[in-house]
């Protein structure tokens, strides 16, 4: 690495640079991912001393010395390293860009090289969005940080925000231990803690401008800038705080590694700098962080190598539900990526208050392990039976549809909340309460022995002709017309109805030519969107002896 | 950066620095502070001598120049007083330290720049010169003659208060 001629290792920046990417990784033990081209000072020589910058190209053509130590590979060497140091990478586009679909990224390889662009092929299939980061040498500090405060902002929570700024200014006790001027660092800290005052002003206001306030202040250089050093500072203070987890990576002692390679103004991320940020920043609060890592690496065939640092519980448990940031790493630069549930509007994932939800879980309770008729849940069951108090259904309702329900909820009813939250719908925000009581449903159908007498009692009357329809519990309106009364996208099966119940109901249409039949306007058709799946026989389909129907059931 | 901005942050900034300087002074300077009140992104620095050393005894004007994107970026600092020294420019004055070029922190601060070029009189890094002539005797092992061509300088260069400036 030393041995490198040293005009390589300059220029602090930023998009591919082609030494870096192949740079020789050397893996130290325990850190399993990939060591980060840093952008390693070019003036370091042996017997290295922190105070002198490099060779002055000056100091072989203005004085009028000559020596051996002066040859013109020496005079070139210094030119280059003088232009090499003067040269400012042009840096184009916003410091945060907008969030944009990853198929951009693959077509930008489209003429790469394979390795390329097979992975950036695969990209959209798991990640949808990025969100490009202005390659000035600041990019993989600034992504984690914007990821950061976005994470903080997906769970739309006042408190947490308040809770971090509260977190982040108790461990200035580090900063202060690891020798900086508490002066100094307070300005810096300040515009990371107004910006968690505004973000949680907006979010208070519930004006939805808390994502366009976060790119503001991440567009303004002078903002930015501040905080990202926050987060230098922060970084370093955790090294310096924990010497004997990095000091063994390290080139230099830690003091000195950390002011050349994590505070210094002009100093790009590297592997170290981010597992301290992620240790001190990002695991803390439980969020995880995910490099992945979109270079030249055969890993694991087409998938993009990916390095994870876990959030673990106080007790050292894996965490159940945690905020994923993740960061697009191209050799020499970061970006932000996003798979699709991470992208939901905070106003999509607020909590509504939900005012059944207290008599849903009690009655679940109740029911999971066995079903006991009692008093309390007989006049439940009564309401069921045809023409039986009409009037007290209404109320009722809502804790039937639910608790009773023979049937696991269907799957695509709870993912679609946060996966298709992009797109928001009026029913959504109470799509996510909505998703917090059938939880508890579908973890203990598992275990639920479903007697068969249950299937008559519990059954809705939604289906029962003659009964007066009742009143729409309010739920049931939220969630929106897809989804009937009884708590799944589908209404009841026949089979699960009273023997002889609906007889007289006839369940084959009256014309069935074979084009109808097969056509999806036949309810008895999986494209007709009120499939009746019992009203599709197969007996009577191959009775026809469709000879084309016959064909295509069989493929 | 190109701009910022708030060309007010490295006004509070440097109005912090100064009164931090105040309540507790640099061992290594005279003085530091704005050569004028009205011109906060300007300031002078008068550092004093390393006791025990050829630089013992000697007094120098540095000149700090302060630009509107500190602490982001580093001051520009320069010897207005001449000093022998191998790695700063005896006719410009401008200092070779990588404090004030690639390894500035925005951690640091104007008077924490001066303590570390107050070091750099101690720890001279020949290998980098600017002043050859010095930096030539020291390479040779001449520790004697350059011992003495400094001394000869700190003496006759000595800064000696506002009246030469």
């Amino acid at each position: 690495m030393m041995s490198r001629p040293s005009v390589l290792a300059a220029g602090f920046h930023a998009y591919p640079p082609p030494a870096f990417e192949h740079v020789v990784h050397h893996h130290h033990p325990g850190v399993s991912y990939r060591p980060l081209p840093t952008s390693r000072p070019p003036e370091l020589p042996a017997g290295y001393s922190q105070q002198h910058t490099g060779h002055h190209a000056r100091t072989a053509t203005q004085v009028r010395m000559s020596g051996p130590a002066y040859m013109a590979s020496d005079e070139e060497l210094a030119q280059l390293q003088k232009l090499s140091q003067d040269y400012q990478p042009e840096t184009t586009g916003p410091l945060v860009g907008e969030r944009q679909s990853t198929s951009a990224l693959a077509h930008e390889y489209r003429d790469a090289d394979p390795a390329y662009r097979v992975k950036t092929a695969s990209l959209p299939d798991k990640y949808a969005f990025f969100r490009t980061c202005r390659g000035d040498g600041h990019c993989g500090w600034r992504a984690i940080a914007f990821t950061y405060f976005e994470a903080l902002l997906r769970a739309a929570d006042v408190t947490r925000l308040e809770d971090e700024h509260v977190r982040l200014r108790s461990m200035h006790n580090l900063l202060n231990h690891a020798g900086f001027a508490e002066d100094v660092y307070n300005d810096f800290a300040d515009e990371a803690f107004e910006l968690l005052q505004r973000l949680a002003d907006s979010l208070r206001a519930l004006d939805g401008s808390a994502d366009a306030v976060l790119l503001d202040a991440f567009n303004d250089p002078s903002v930015a800038m501040s905080i990202i050093t926050y987060f230098k500072l922060l970084a370093s203070a955790w090294i310096q705080s924990h010497p004997n987890d990095y000091a063994p990576f390290l080139d230099y002692d830690v003091k000195t590694y950390c002011s050349l390679n994590i505070e210094a103004a002009q100093c790009e991320i590297d592997h170290v700098g981010i597992n301290a940020l992620a240790e001190a920043v990002v695991k803390p609060i439980g969020f995880a962080l995910e490099v992945l890592y979109l270079d030249r690496s055969q890993g694991q065939g087409d998938e993009i190598d990916t390095h994870r640092f876990e959030p673990t519980a106080p007790n050292g448990q894996p965490l159940q539900s945690i905020t994923t940031m993740r960061l697009l790493y191209r050799p020499g630069h970061y970006d932000i990526l996003y798979k699709v549930e991470d992208v939901a509007s905070p106003m999509l994932q607020q909590q509504q208050p939900v005012p059944t939800q207290a008599p849903l879980q009690v009655n679940l309770a109740g029911y999971t392990d066995e079903f006991v008729p009692m008093s309390s849940n007989m006049p439940d069951i009564m309401t069921m039976i045809p023409g039986l108090y009409p009037s007290g259904i209404g109320q009722r309702w809502p804790s039937l549809s639910y608790d009773c329900d023979p049937n696991p909820v269907p799957q695509p009813q709870i993912t679609p909340v946060s996966a298709y939250a992009p797109t928001p719908t009026p029913a959504a925000p109470v799509a996510s309460s909505h998703q917090e009581y059938i939880t508890p449903v579908r973890a203990s159908h598992i275990s639920y022995h479903n007697p068969p007498s249950n299937h008559i009692q519990l059954q809705p009357p939604v289906n029962i002709p003659m009964h007066p329809a009742p009143p729409q519990p309010s739920l049931s309106i939220d969630r929106g017309p897809a989804i009937v009364e009884r708590g799944g996208p589908f209404r009841p099966s026949m089979y699960e109805l009273e023997p002889g119940f609906g007889s007289g109901q006839p369940h084959s249409l009256p014309f069935q030519t074979s084009i109808f039949r097969n056509s999806h306007y036949n309810t008895a058709h999986f494209l007709n969107p009120d499939f009746q799946p019992e009203e599709w026989s197969p007996d009577s389909e191959y009775a026809t002896g469709n000879r084309g129907r016959h064909k295509s059931t069989s493929q | 950066m190109a701009s910022t901005s708030r060309p007010n942050s490295p006004l509070k900034r440097l109005l912090t620095e100064l009164q931090t300087y105040q309540s507790d002074p640099n061992d290594a300077l005279e003085e530091l502070g704005p050569v004028d009140d009205n011109e906060m992104t300007h300031w002078r620095a008068v550092m004093k001598g390393v006791p025990g050393t050829a630089y013992e005894g000697g007094c120098w004007l540095l000149d700090v120049q302060i630009p509107s994107t500190y602490p982001q970026k580093p001051p520009t600092v320069k010897f207005v007083t001449p000093i022998c020294h191998p790695n700063v420019d005896f006719k410009t004055g401008e200092i070779c330290l990588d404090l004030l070029k690639t390894s500035w922190s925005p951690a640091y601060t104007i008077t924490a720049t001066m303590t570390s070029i107050h070091q750099l009189l101690t720890s001279a890094e020949p290998d980098s010169p600017l002043n050859v002539d010095i930096a030539q005797l020291f390479r040779q092992g001449d520790y004697v003659g350059a011992e003495a061509l400094i001394r000869y300088y700190t003496e006759t260069e000595r800064y000696v208060g506002r009246r030469r400036y």
